[in-house]
């Protein structure tokens, strides 16, 4: 039931998307100069100069106030990443690592902000679109159009399901990042763990038989 | 002098005999609290939950749950301590006598999946919780959560000595992608309400691809 699926005339929606713009502006300026934890929905509002009311009929809870603000921020790294990853070099696992370090890197500029967005992902009372975290569309299909060419390429096997593989590289890519919660790691030391990783699954998705091809 | 020695002794009997009354009366009173904090984590989510529904629902005063538990918190790490101890031991039995890694993997999989099949809020609970600045670090830390990747381990290393895997399987770093692997196939679980079948389907594929580099034969 959000307004994009059932469009009304003019000003009512258009007064709608204004505020749900303000308060994410509010809340974006707020978080990362304070954090979110450190952030009431109070300060947000007032902020954005509208009423608190106002701010829980755009958005179901704080959570998914952070999941929206993070999608945004994703929305410009995604951009990049379509820039850049059909110049990478090198074998499938080499480009598929490029490109998970250019997410870290991206992300830890902000990873007490990303930590807690991971957290609100599995919120209780966030609805399907704060599945955000390691799941959005965008990564996926870079990260399945990366495989797709490793096919096309010959050091990706065709027999191979690509989708699965796909969520074995996200699930190695987002649960590193227990070592940024747990030890403060940085991008550099969470993409050399990954680096590893994705060799391992490389070796999965290999075609079966003769030398490992693609790699010059 | 007769009198008051005899009555020390009383004294000293009823500080043995009082105490595990009360010891007992506790733990009675622990466990309705933990009981009922359990159901309205499952049913409100962890943030919906509060002491005080908590505390109604156990049928006392929020004073006494108090007494036991220093906050939420404290009750929810209790709640998931006493889970994983039972989860691990689920893993375990479902793993003996595996003919294989992968089926000995694949069972300790679908026993954590059918674990929190009927009480998937906590689970959900539990991965949030797990990765918020506050009280992340704590649930993290709970000594029986490394019970959960060795397990995982303990297969790799039974397929190496049947000559299953190779010796030099990188077997650290292959547990803690096939337990990163099990646990990012929870939001299907969670969210999209994934089947037991699909998941340990999808889990076994999974598990082909990250051991298709060390298989032997």
């Amino acid at each position: 039931m959000t307004a994009s699926q059932h469009p009304r005339r003019g000003g009512r929606l258009s007064q709608k998307d204004a505020t749900r713009q303000r308060v994410l502006d509010a809340a974006r300026e707020l978080f990362e100069a304070r954090g979110y934890e450190e952030t009431p929905v109070r300060e947000i509002a007032r902020k954005a100069e509208v009423s608190v009311g106002s701010v829980f009929t755009t958005f179901a809870s704080k959570g998914e106030i952070l999941s929206r603000v993070m999608a945004d921020r994703l929305d410009d790294l995604y951009a990049e990443l379509d820039g850049v990853v059909p110049h990478l070099r090198g074998s499938t696992a080499d480009r598929l690592r490029s490109m998970f370090a250019i997410n870290y890197a991206f992300e830890t500029q902000r990873t007490k902000l990303f930590l807690a967005h991971i957290a609100a992902a599995y919120d209780w009372t966030l609805g399907s679109e704060a599945r955000a975290y390691g799941r959005t569309p965008r990564l996926l299909k870079i990260a399945h159009d990366c495989l797709a060419e490793g096919v096309t390429r010959g050091d990706v096997d065709p027999a191979v399901d690509l989708g699965m593989v796909v969520d074995l590289l996200v699930a190695a890519y987002a649960w590193t990042y227990r070592l940024a919660a747990r030890d403060g790691a940085d991008a550099a030391t969470m993409s050399a763990v990954l680096d590893r990783q994705i060799g391992l699954i490389a070796e999965g998705f290999r075609p079966r038989s003769g030398p490992t091809v693609g790699e010059t | 002098m007769k009198h008051v020695s005899g009555s020390l002794q009383a004294d000293a009997e009823a500080q043995v005999r009082v105490p595990t009354r009360r010891t007992l009366a506790k733990q009675q009173t622990r466990a309705k609290v933990l009981a009922a904090a359990r159901t309205l984590f499952s049913e409100q989510g962890y943030e919906g939950a509060t002491i005080r529904d908590i505390a109604a629902t156990a049928g006392m005063s929020t004073g006494a749950v108090f007494a036991n538990f220093s906050d939420k918190a404290d009750l929810f790490r209790e709640i998931m301590t006493s889970d994983i101890e039972a989860l691990a031991i689920a893993m375990r039995e479902a793993a003996a006598h595996s003919r294989s890694v992968e089926e000995g993997l694949l069972r300790v999989f679908t026993a954590g999946y059918g674990f929190y099949k009927n009480q998937l809020p906590l689970a959900r609970a539990a991965f949030s919780i797990s990765w918020s600045p506050e009280q992340g670090p704590a649930l993290r830390s709970l000594s029986p959560v490394p019970a959960l990747t060795e397990l995982i381990t303990e297969q790799l290393l039974i397929g190496i000595e049947r000559g299953e895997l190779s010796a030099d399987s990188e077997v650290k770093l292959r547990s803690q992608m096939l337990f990163d692997c099990y646990l990012a196939n929870y939001p299907e679980a969670v969210f999209d309400g994934w089947s037991i079948e699909a998941l340990q389907a999808k889990s076994r594929d999974q598990i082909r691809v990250i051991l298709a580099g060390v298989r032997r034969g």
